[in-house]
């Protein structure tokens, strides 16, 4: 990694290559009023985030909007950020928290159009598309029901899946980000995987 | 029975190797006698594969674009015009600026131009400038770009204010979804009879003459 400042001169710091430097690093520049910094931030998040997002809530759209919300947040809340976290585990929950709220918005939106049944996530559509399937899935439709089956589940078994095995963080930073012991984690990640296995259990998974 | 608990309640360390040796060696013990439990640990293992295996989507190609002209909304409504987004994000950038110029001499040279009003997100405060989306139509030379320019009708001025490869019928979308007037080419400054614009410190000079004498369309 490229040492920040290590030539220390404004002409060289221009130069550096702003990749190859850590997310701390990025924030404290984006802090110090550099655009630069931020647009690196950005370019490195934006589709973890996104996929993150869109996991969560099963829809692109809504996972986008998700996501640039996190990132005017991140520009408007900038100095809110102390090094005592990592970058990433901040920039999560803030897209988790975002997340949530969509959710939210989108049952209070089901409420007052009760009628709009194209946009609902009932379980009830998990098990007619198992239905049709016949119990072998190709691996597309698999992809499609296995979203549907993570969906499904309670938020916060939703996100520790989504974490730990979409994403593949740490125990330790799904603690940092969902702010809960590690212990919790690891046993909810447990909960969560046999959750997931029990709604996914008419369903034939092919071999990777 | 008691034995398969055991079992779910340590399977995802199990099947991490994140487990001490004894209660691995009780598990595997229970796994000999147990078949129910062997094949609830093999449906686990591949379950978790296979959501791990999920396809990565990736954000839209507009996404900075949009990013930053929401930033720049924003930063509208600040009492000092010249924040930080446009001190960092002008032409002073000189990445951006390059290519910014390169882009619109050669769609300049080349192409004919499309300048539609880009859409107010916000209140704005009192300027004679107005945003611009400027799309190349010809899209075998520079395909899908799109450059946010601010064009200064009183003072000939145009600033790009970003570069980003972009989608049109997306660019064009997320316009009339933010509230863009699709009939408000009228007001478009008339670029044909100007000076050559000046975009930051350098001067447009090769700047050709148009031909189109359609609102909407200037052919440079």
């Amino acid at each position: 990694m490229t040492e920040m400042g290590s030539h220390n001169n404004n002409g060289n710091e221009k130069t550096q290559r702003l990749s190859d430097v850590s997310d701390e690093q990025l924030i404290q520049r984006f802090q110090n009023e550099d655009m630069r910094a931020y647009d690196v931030i950005v370019n490195r998040y934006k589709d973890q985030l996104l996929n993150f997002a869109y996991r969560f809530l099963g829809n692109v759209e809504e996972a986008e909007d998700v996501v640039q919300e996190t990132f005017l947040r991140l520009y408007r809340n900038k100095h809110a950020y102390r090094q005592i976290a990592k970058f990433s585990t901040w920039i999560y929950t803030i897209a988790g928290n975002l997340a949530k709220t969509e959710l939210r918005k989108r049952k209070r939106r089901k409420i007052v159009s009760i009628s709009d049944m194209g946009f609902d996530d009932k379980e009830y559509e998990l098990e007619d598309q198992m239905a049709d399937t016949e119990r072998d899935a190709d691996s597309a439709l698999t992809d499609k029901i296995i979203q549907k089956a993570i969906q499904t589940l309670p938020n916060r078994f939703k996100q520790v899946i989504i974490l730990r095995d979409v994403q593949e963080l740490s125990y330790e930073e799904i603690g940092s980000i969902l702010n809960i012991p590690l212990g919790t984690v690891k046993s909810r990640v447990n909960r969560a995987r046999l959750k997931l296995q029990e709604k996914l259990k008419d369903i034939k998974l092919p071999n990777l | 029975m008691k034995d398969c608990d055991r079992v779910n309640r340590y399977i995802s360390d199990y099947i991490e190797g994140n487990i001490d040796e004894q209660t691995k060696a009780v598990i595997e013990n229970h796994l000999q006698k147990c078949p129910n439990c062997g094949v609830k640990i093999e449906e686990l293992i591949k379950i978790k594969k296979r959501v791990n295996a999920l396809p990565q989507i990736k954000t839209s190609p507009h996404f900075t674009a949009v990013l930053h002209a929401k930033i720049r909304q924003e930063n509208k409504s600040f009492a000092n015009p010249l924040s930080l987004f446009f001190r960092s994000w002008s032409l002073k950038t000189p990445a951006y600026a390059t290519i910014a110029i390169l882009l619109f001499m050669l769609g300049a040279v080349t192409q004919r131009l499309v300048i539609s009003r880009q859409p107010v997100l916000s209140s704005q405060p009192t300027s004679s400038t107005v945003d611009y989306v400027i799309k190349y139509e010809n899209q075998g030379i520079v395909p899908g770009y799109m450059t946010m320019a601010n064009i200064d009708s009183t003072r000939n001025r145009i600033t790009i204010m970003n570069f980003v490869e972009v989608d049109e019928v997306d660019a064009l979308s997320d316009a009339e979804q933010r509230g863009s007037e699709t009939t408000g080419y009228g007001e478009l400054p008339d670029l044909r009879n100007a000076p050559p614009p000046r975009v930051g410190n350098f001067a447009l000079t090769a700047a050709p003459q148009p031909t189109s004498t359609r609102a909407k369309e200037y052919t440079f």
